[in-house]
């Protein structure tokens, strides 16, 4: 009797969450009317180029994290280098640190290179992300030992066994990073600004910006136009997200 | 070139390496460096003359009390919203999943979309309960993805032995679940504190002026107005003492964590 | 190797490169008189390729007229190749209008002239050597053709139609019209052959130019520009490669179109209706002022300086409109953006151009972020300019900024028109009291009203000038609630003037009735008249302190004098004066390029008395009201601003949309003390 009556509670409550997280959200779609969408998705032209612009940008950072990142643990984990506990406690540190503290120094650097006003200078800070190396790294903790001792009795080849041994048990870690990577680049705004002065450059996430006021009324529109290539994402790769994410242990 | 094994292996941090290098640290060395001169166009050194006077800076204290509240205040609550809702959804079948897949909504809606919503909801409230609320339902979804991953993870066999001792699901969360998933929730807890920095963009498109409220007067604004005012040197400052900061929170951490093994 | 031959020619070599050493470059001072056409009803102009002749087509008559440079009339040749084509202008009254009747759009290609009759819709050519004219075609639903292009094989012709301005293309072999492919196509002119240059608008509203072949219909790539306005009719010189056009009525602009972004400008020959159709020929400028009947021509070399581009920003294009003919790769900037590259020292600009009104520019000084000028390179504007700009431009004993130009507020008020009602300036001391006197004036019929909207800015400067060396600034005081008092007050209990205008008739300047005398008048003497006309019905003009106005529309006027806008209190005010100036980056790579410019600018602005800069009186008009209001800046003290978004609960206050004067107050002196004291 008890069970059941938890249970009421317990569905109850997940309502009451749900009714919360969904406010805000019903509260925007309720104000993109269908001529915003309209004129969003057929009259405007910059959206769709932007849109596309924004998807690249953001895939080019997840899966060039998400390499960085593997290459990392793999050495991490498996080269015999010492000291990794401080390296860890570094990373987290890194992962902590405002992104104000580093964008002055971040743009000279850009500059100093002539990458500044150019894709690069969009992608390339993002590629060695602290957050998605531990996560990794945690992840390929639990790969045992012994398959990569046997596999190095094959091979010495350090590219097959990665490909061999290490990539198929990885692959729900590398699809949480993708994921979460491909959010951070999709969703990033004082890189742009900063960053990158031609219009054509500038994703998706610095809308504030461009729109003017008369066509201040879109933002709403296009927010959830933003969401759905997220929502698909997520929708596709959840399970291997859940899984990914469940290994943050020692 | 026959390189060793092992020197392979070691090699393959090396993309990791340049670029954290690159972007993260070389750059906190030099904002260390700008930190202790007198300005940018104004190449003397002067110390910790900066640090003093940003520590004494009755504003820097207003924000840095500010954020602190906002952490000291927010990331606990994140974290036990995260716990419970990732445990119940776990026993509401169906619907936990929905609302699961629910919690990372806001997460990626741009900011800009969310905030005017938020403030009709929010219209007259003269406190932070606005910003707070922005940070809870935003970055839920994330502390909610990681735990439900941590919970569903650990082994059915534990539940068992401890169902056939008689313990009840309250004590079994509490002693079994809960420690066995610490590694997970530490990295919940730290990663809503690198969220509690983040709401800075959220909060500056809802009150849209560079002197909010005292009460919403965090760290951030301090120190996007010191770089408007071209004061680059109290910017450093304040970022290499939040860094500081950081560092000392996370050895904290993992500290108690050790021990707690 | 023989090293020995080596070391010699080396020596020889580096002697020889020595040798070369640039001498001190002799420069010519090129004539820059600008040379007035007068043809009494002018309706097109076209000048030929060489620049030895002109034609043009008057009002009213079917005749193409030629002269000579001089405006001795050559020939006339009479076109009637149209006559019997029918009327296709539709319209009402008696007698078509002039522009209908009349030939337009007269443009040139080799030697034949082309051009167009609304009235019959007709397309004409006119060959000047032989004197033989022909109907090329009819274009059906065509009534108003803009400036015509012509090229070898092609013409290209801006029409008005139901859609707007479109550009299309007439292929003169084939009697194809066609539509220029091209979507928000601005404007175009002649590059050589078929080749025509666009002019176009992008998405986000930046122009790019672009070359367009018109025989076979291919498009270049997109050059792009930094204008952010539009830009007047084109002209190109395919000997020169320069485009000249005008942006905005005030400023010539001269630049490779490839290269759109680094650009010379100069003001020459102001016009005040934008001209349609300059042309040029032989290197000079020929530049038709629409309405007026008037042809100006000039030199460009005269005017254009060919430096090494300098690269600035400033926060809009066309704050400034005297560049000396410099060639400028001007962009606009907001803070955010400049704010990073300053801290980053970047060293690829070479100057920025702000007002004393952004609190900025005080960011700027104190962080040192500027290059110090010397003082022999400004030597002349140096010795010449008032106190107030040289304090302004004075800091830690270097002189870190170039003024440009110098406002100030000030009262205008007609004397006479105040004496009619027993009224005298000598009794409006405060603020009140001028709001009393208006009342009088508007009681009487008069344009009496007043407006809120700059007293409440004014109140707020002159309270904030008292206390700008404090530590922070006290609102809670006995004053300042006596100013919201004031504003409160006005607004709520006077409600007949809340929001009205006292700053009555200078708006009324232009719609002042067109007399007959006036009408005889041309150009600039009857702007002058329309001016003194409406300076007539001034009573009391108040205008804050940081607009920008032109003291201008008042010369000549009867009665009219300025004096210092009373403060709320009655105490002697100072007069804050603020200033358009130009910083130099210290990072910069042209530093000498640099000093010659800021050389060059500051000779030219300290001799232009619309900037008031200069203390020397004999440089400005000699009239009553240009006296008084060098009086306001010899008393007069630089002022720089506060940050926007600081008092807009003041603001809100004044507008009545906020009720509670203590929480103004509060939230004033929370919000400046944290300015103050981050």
């Amino acid at each position: 009797m008890a069970k059941f009556f938890g249970k009421i509670l317990i569905h109850i409550f997940q309502l009451v969450i749900a009714v919360c997280l969904l406010l805000p959200v019903v509260l925007t779609v309720t104000k993109a009317t269908l001529a915003d969408f309209f004129s969003v998705l057929v009259e405007e032209f910059w959206f769709y180029p932007k849109f596309w612009f924004s998807l690249g940008i953001a895939a080019a950072i997840g899966i060039g994290s998400v390499v960085v990142a593997v290459l990392a643990a793999v050495g991490l984990k498996f080269g015999r280098i010492k000291h990794v506990k401080g390296i860890l406690f570094v990373l987290l540190l890194l992962m902590m640190m405002p992104l104000q503290t580093t964008l002055l120094p971040n743009y000279i650097g850009l500059r100093d290179l002539s990458l500044l006003d150019k894709t690069e200078a969009l992608i390339l800070p993002m590629l060695a992300s602290p957050f998605a190396i531990y996560l990794m790294y945690q992840y390929m903790d639990s790969v045992p030992y012994e398959g990569f001792e046997a596999a190095r009795l094959e091979t010495g080849s350090v590219f097959r066994i990665l490909c061999s041994v290490i990539l198929p048990q990885m692959r729900a870690c590398i699809a949480a990073v993708f994921v979460f990577m491909f959010a951070e680049g999709f969703n990033m705004v004082e890189q742009p600004l900063y960053f990158v002065k031609k219009e054509t450059l500038k994703p998706l996430s610095v809308l504030a910006e461009s729109l003017t006021s008369a066509n201040s009324h879109l933002i709403f529109a296009v927010g959830i136009l933003c969401m759905i290539p997220m929502l698909l994402l997520y929708g596709f790769y959840e399970e291997e997200l859940t899984e990914g994410l469940g290994h943050l242990k020692a | 070139m026959k390189l060793k094994f092992f020197t392979k292996l070691k090699l393959c941090i090396l993309p990791a390496a340049a670029g954290l290098l690159l972007f993260y640290f070389l750059p906190f060395l030099k904002v260390l460096y700008y930190s202790v001169l007198k300005g940018q166009y104004q190449k003397e050194f002067v110390w910790l003359r900066n640090y003093k006077n940003v520590l004494t800076n009755q504003y820097f204290q207003l924000a840095c009390f500010n954020t602190l509240k906002l952490i000291a205040i927010c990331v606990p609550l994140f974290l036990l919203l995260a716990i419970l809702i990732s445990l119940l959804s776990l026993y509401a079948g169906r619907m936990g999943r929905f609302v699961r897949k629910l919690s990372i909504l806001p997460l990626f809606l741009p900011s800009v979309s969310v905030v005017a919503a938020f403030l009709l909801v929010f219209e007259k409230v003269e406190s932070e309960l606005p910003i707070y609320s922005i940070f809870l339902w935003k970055y839920i979804g994330m502390g909610v993805v990681i735990l439900v991953a941590a919970f569903s993870s650990v082994e059915p066999e534990i539940y068992e032995a401890a169902r056939m001792d008689g313990a009840g699901p309250l004590t079994m969360h509490a002693y079994i679940t809960l420690p066995v998933c610490a590694k997970p929730i530490q990295f919940t807890m730290i990663l809503g504190v690198v969220y509690c920095f983040r709401t800075f963009r959220e909060s500056y498109l809802y009150y849209g002026a560079n002197y909010p409220p005292d009460y919403s007067y965090t760290l951030q604004y301090y120190m996007n107005n010191q770089f408007l005012k071209l004061n680059y040197q109290s910017m450093a400052a304040s970022s290499v003492m939040i860094t500081l900061l950081l560092a000392g929170f996370v050895a904290l951490c993992s500290g108690r964590k050790n021990g707690a093994e | 190797m023989n090293y020995k031959r080596l070391v010699v020619f080396l020596v020889f070599f580096l002697l020889f490169v020595g040798c070369n050493k640039p001498q001190e470059e002799v420069i010519e001072q090129k004539d820059k008189t600008i040379t007035e056409l007068s043809i009494p009803g002018l309706s097109s102009f076209c000048v030929d390729e060489a620049g030895e002749f002109y034609y043009y087509a008057a009002n009213g008559d079917s005749t193409i007229y030629k002269c000579a440079m001089d405006g001795t009339p050559v020939a006339q040749f009479l076109i009637t190749a149209d006559v019997e084509a029918p009327e296709t202008y539709g319209y009402y009254g008696e007698e078509p209008p002039l522009s209908a009747l009349n030939f337009s759009a007269l443009c040139m290609y080799g030697d034949t002239l082309y051009f167009f009759r609304g009235l019959k819709s007709s397309l004409l050519e006119l060959n000047v050597t032989t004197g033989e004219s022909r109907l090329v075609a009819t274009l059906d639903g065509f009534h108003t053709v803009l400036q015509m292009a012509a090229g070898e094989h092609t013409l290209m012709m801006p029409c008005f139609t139901e859609a707007g301005k479109q550009f299309f293309v007439y292929h003169l072999d084939t009697a194809v019209l066609e539509t220029v492919p091209v979507e928000r196509m601005k404007n175009m002119t002649h590059g050589s052959g078929d080749l025509y240059w666009l002019n176009v608008q992008d998405e986000d509203g930046s122009y790019y130019f672009q070359e367009y072949h018109a025989d076979t219909g291919k498009l270049s790539e997109e050059y792009a520009s930094n204008f952010t306005y539009e830009l007047s009719d084109l002209v190109y010189d395919d000997k020169t490669d320069l485009m000249y056009g005008m942006l905005y009525s005030a400023q010539y602009v001269c630049f490779h179109p490839r290269e759109p972004k680094k650009v010379s400008r100069f003001t020459a020959q102001p016009v005040y209706v934008t001209p349609a159709n300059p042309q040029i020929a032989g290197g000079r400028l020929y530049v038709p002022e629409g309405d007026t009947d008037k042809v100006y021509h000039f030199d460009t070399e005269a005017y254009v300086t060919w430096n090494e581009p300098l690269k600035g920003y400033v926060t809009s294009e066309l704050s400034t409109t005297e560049w000396a003919g410099y060639n400028i790769d001007l962009e606009v900037i907001d803070w955010e953006e400049l704010a990073l590259k300053v801290l980053a020292e970047d060293k690829d600009y070479d100057f920025v151009i702000m007002n004393t009104d952004m609190a900025e520019a005080t960011a700027l000084r104190d962080a040192m972020a500027y290059l110090p000028i010397p003082a022999e390179v400004i030597e002349t504007y140096w010795a010449e300019c008032w106190p107030c700009v040289k304090q302004g431009a004075t800091y830690n004993g270097d002189i870190w900024m170039l003024p440009l130009e110098a406002y100030a507020g000030g009262l205008v008020y007609n004397e006479q028109n105040l004496n009619k009602y027993g009224l005298s300036i000598e009794n409006i001391k405060t603020m009140p009291d001028l709001c009393e006197a208006a009342k009088v004036l508007h009681a009487n019929g008069e344009f009496g009203w007043y407006n809120l909207q700059p007293m409440q800015g004014t109140l707020l400067q002159n309270y904030l000038w008292k206390y700008r060396n404090e530590d922070t600034i006290n609102f809670d005081t006995k004053e300042f609630r006596e100013i919201l008092n004031f504003l409160y007050s006005e607004r709520n209990v006077n409600e007949d003037y809340s929001d009205a205008f006292y700053r009555n008739s200078y708006i009324n300047f232009g719609r002042v009735e067109r007399l007959e005398e006036e009408e005889s008048l041309s150009g600039a003497e009857r702007e002058a008249s329309r001016k003194r006309r409406g300076a007539a019905r001034v009573f009391l003009d108040e205008t804050g302190a940081r607009d920008t106005w032109s003291f201008e529309k008042y010369l000549g006027a009867e009665g009219i004098r300025v004096c210092i806008v009373p403060g709320m209190f009655g105490e002697e005010e100072t007069v804050q004066v603020s200033s358009q100036f130009l910083v130099l980056n210290p990072n910069s790579e042209n530093k000498e390029e640099l000093l010659n410019f800021v050389k060059v600018m500051s000779e030219l602005y300290i001799a232009n008395p619309a900037t008031f800069l200069s203390s020397n009186t004999e440089r400005y008009a000699q009239d009553v009201v240009m006296r008084d209001v060098c009086e306001l800046f010899r008393k007069g003290e630089m002022v720089f601003g506060w940050p926007d978004g600081l008092f807009t609960s003041y603001y809100l206050y004044a507008a009545g949309q906020v009720t509670d004067a203590e929480e103004v107050i509060k939230e004033l002196n929370r919000v400046v003390n944290m300015y103050y004291g981050e």
